[in-house]
């Protein structure tokens, strides 16, 4: 009992020390804030949108686009109205939109139709043709996969396709 | 002797410390996986696909007990990540689930013991929002009366909580917006003005005025701190000549909403696209306004509520609200202001007003009854065993608040930028959200689901589009 007493007694002075230190500092530090360091710098994205370079359903038809199929750049759902502007740039005249839509299923390639309107690279077919998979669902705009397919980031070229569900 | 007894007792500790820290180098790519996909609304570079496929392989493949609290997760993923089919296909499954599936044994065994024992189905606001994404999703679709089924529901799901909360049965109000507009598209402009009104009558908590003085106090300081940082942020960027930053932006300024500018940049596009836009919330449901509108945005905000174990040996579940800045948006089209996004959804709201039920009762008599039992003799050794835990489980996605932004808009492409405030209406300039190329088309509604994340518009070491 008296060993513990005497140890006590002389820990006590370099103990209150220590705690007055500890308090201090903490006292400081909430004065202060406790700010810690600054965030990361800000490059905002620009405030001008990149071009469309690959044209879908949802931004419309870019004129001068050839059909994704035929090495070109317009990955458009065929319809009546796509097929008057291909033709109008000199692209698939001796074709009907039923005739486009055959050669990319001929190639295995799944168009936007019923209940695969919104899968935004989420589908069987894989991803979207531009990145390297067998879906040619128009991306959902106002997400990031929208624009990386639009503006063609992250485009795979043709014959380094990634094979569906990878 | 006494040496070969030390060194086994240190090979001992070495063993135990490392079976205790794991053995690994870090975590497993199952973990980082996981981490990716429960942090994606704030994450800076979500890989939504990839945590909708890794959430369907990992958790959704058997039906367990957990399946619909993590078709929910997963229906939230789809939906950050713009896979509405998936979200739609996934919550019709969930709501079978929840309606359909019954296990009374596992009822019975939860009485007794931890209540996460039985199947699943959520809280009344989980299942009302499940029920209002679906109803959303279906008339994005172009199904309306489906979208008025589902929104329908949602009001049910709401309706069902407890008699303590009667007051709060039917205040679900996205639901009614959306249940609303689906009205409108079946030509039943009647129903459609009660679901309007509906959608605008908030009845507060008697803690909601002591809980938004305490937000607003302390969103005070958090700015004075904020702007502080950033202007020494800004300070280190452009002069210490190591560090210096290309592009680099002075995030100190932080004006009111009513400050903000008319043009948010020098490239804003001439003329304001906004044909008719709303004033106030008032203006904003009625139901001439609604018919006019061509741009529906549904604006998703900070995360939802977190539910976590309280009192002795966790015999009760608590909910809070999560912590996150922005309360107001302020949305811009080509860079020129066209207004701002009323909030129609409260989460941590419809979290506190679910009421006082039959299963929080029972809780608390088991958890008095274990206390009790604990600390008589003996009986203590078998009462230390019997597990009272509530049920934690909850829908870990959700977002904070759902903002609605709604205009006739002239028809074409914009850059859709989004500004946020807090509770004091100050810019938390690091909240805004820039989105390209979203068409707004002719003769058509047009809808677009947007959430917003810190960081989402800071291409500092992030790949640029």
């Amino acid at each position: 009992m008296g060993l513990t007493n005497n140890i006590t007694t002389r820990a006590s002075g370099p103990v209150a020390i220590f705690l007055a230190l500890l308090v201090g500092i903490v006292a400081v530090n909430m004065q202060l804030g406790c700010e810690g360091p600054p965030p990361q710098p800000f490059v905002p994205k620009a405030s001008v949108a990149p071009e469309v370079v690959y044209c879908n359903d949802h931004t419309g038809h870019k004129p001068g686009n050839k059909p994704w199929i035929m090495g070109g750049k317009c990955t458009c759902t065929p319809s009546g109205s796509l097929m008057q502007q291909l033709h109008a740039d000199g692209f698939c005249e001796e074709m009907t939109a039923n005739d486009l839509r055959v050669m990319y299923e001929e190639k295995g390639i799944k168009l936007r139709q019923e209940g695969h309107m919104w899968c935004n690279g989420l589908c069987r077919a894989g991803k979207h043709v531009v990145l390297g998979g067998n879906c040619m669902c128009p991306p959902t705009p106002g997400t990031d996969y929208y624009e990386r397919i639009i503006t063609g980031a992250g485009v795979v070229p043709p014959g380094k396709e990634i094979s569906a569900n990878k | 002797m006494r040496s070969i007894s030390t060194t086994i007792a240190l090979l001992l500790v070495g063993v135990f410390c490392s079976l205790n820290s794991g053995c690994t180098v870090g975590p497993s790519k199952e973990q980082v996986m996981f981490a990716k996909a429960i942090s994606i609304r704030v994450d800076r570079q979500p890989t939504p696909t990839d945590s909708a496929r890794f959430f369907k392989h990992r958790f959704l493949t058997k039906r367990n007990n957990d399946y619909v609290m993590w078709s929910m997760d997963y229906a939230s993923i789809c939906m950050l990540g713009g896979n509405y089919d998936a979200a739609k296909n996934e919550l019709l499954q969930c709501l079978i689930d929840i309606e359909k599936r019954q296990d009374t044994d596992k009822e019975k065994a939860a009485a007794a013991s931890n209540e996460s024992r039985k199947i699943f189905k959520g809280e009344p606001f989980e299942r009302a929002m499940a029920c209002t994404y679906l109803g959303m999703l279906h008339y994005l679709m172009g199904d309306y009366n489906n979208a008025r089924i589902f929104c329908t529901r949602a009001d049910m799901a709401d309706a069902t909580t407890e008699e303590n909360m009667k007051n709060y049965r039917h205040d679900f109000r996205l639901a009614h917006y959306w249940l609303g507009r689906s009205f409108l598209k079946l030509n039943q402009e009647g129903n459609a003005r009660v679901a309007f009104k509906k959608a605008g009558q908030f009845v507060a908590r008697k803690t909601t005025n002591r809980e938004l003085k305490s937000l607003q106090k302390t969103q005070a300081k958090h700015r004075k701190k904020r702007i502080r940082l950033e202007k020494k942020c800004y300070q280190l960027a452009t002069t210490k000549k190591d560090a210096i930053v290309p592009g680099v932006v002075d995030m100190s300024p932080s004006p009111s909403v009513g400050q903000m500018p008319d043009h948010i940049s020098a490239d804003a596009k001439p003329g304001n696209p906004v044909i008719v836009g709303s004033e106030n919330i008032e203006q904003f449901l009625s139901l001439e306004y609604q018919k006019q509108v061509n741009l529906i945005l549904v604006i998703e905000t900070g995360q939802g509520p977190v539910k976590f174990l309280v009192g002795e040996n966790g015999y009760a579940d608590k909910i809070v609200r999560s912590d996150y800045p922005e309360r107001k948006v302020l949305v811009y089209l080509d860079g020129n202001k066209a207004g701002q996004a009323f909030e129609m959804l409260d989460m941590f709201h419809q979290a506190d007003t679910r009421g006082t039920s039959e299963k929080d009762r029972a809780q608390l008599s088991k958890g008095i009854a274990q206390s009790i039992l604990r600390r008589l003799p003996y009986i203590s050794y078998v009462a230390a065993l019997w597990d009272v835990r509530a049920d934690h489980r909850y829908w870990h996605l959700l977002p904070g608040e759902v903002h609605l932004f709604a205009a006739k808009v002239t028809p074409g492409v914009y850059t859709i930028n989004l500004q946020c405030f807090d509770s004091n209406g100050y810019l938390i300039p690091r909240y805004s959200v820039t989105r390209y190329h979203i068409p707004v088309k002719d003769n058509k509604e047009n809808i677009f689901f947007l959430h917003i994340k810190p960081e989402a518009d800071n291409t500092y070491f992030a790949p640029k589009i």
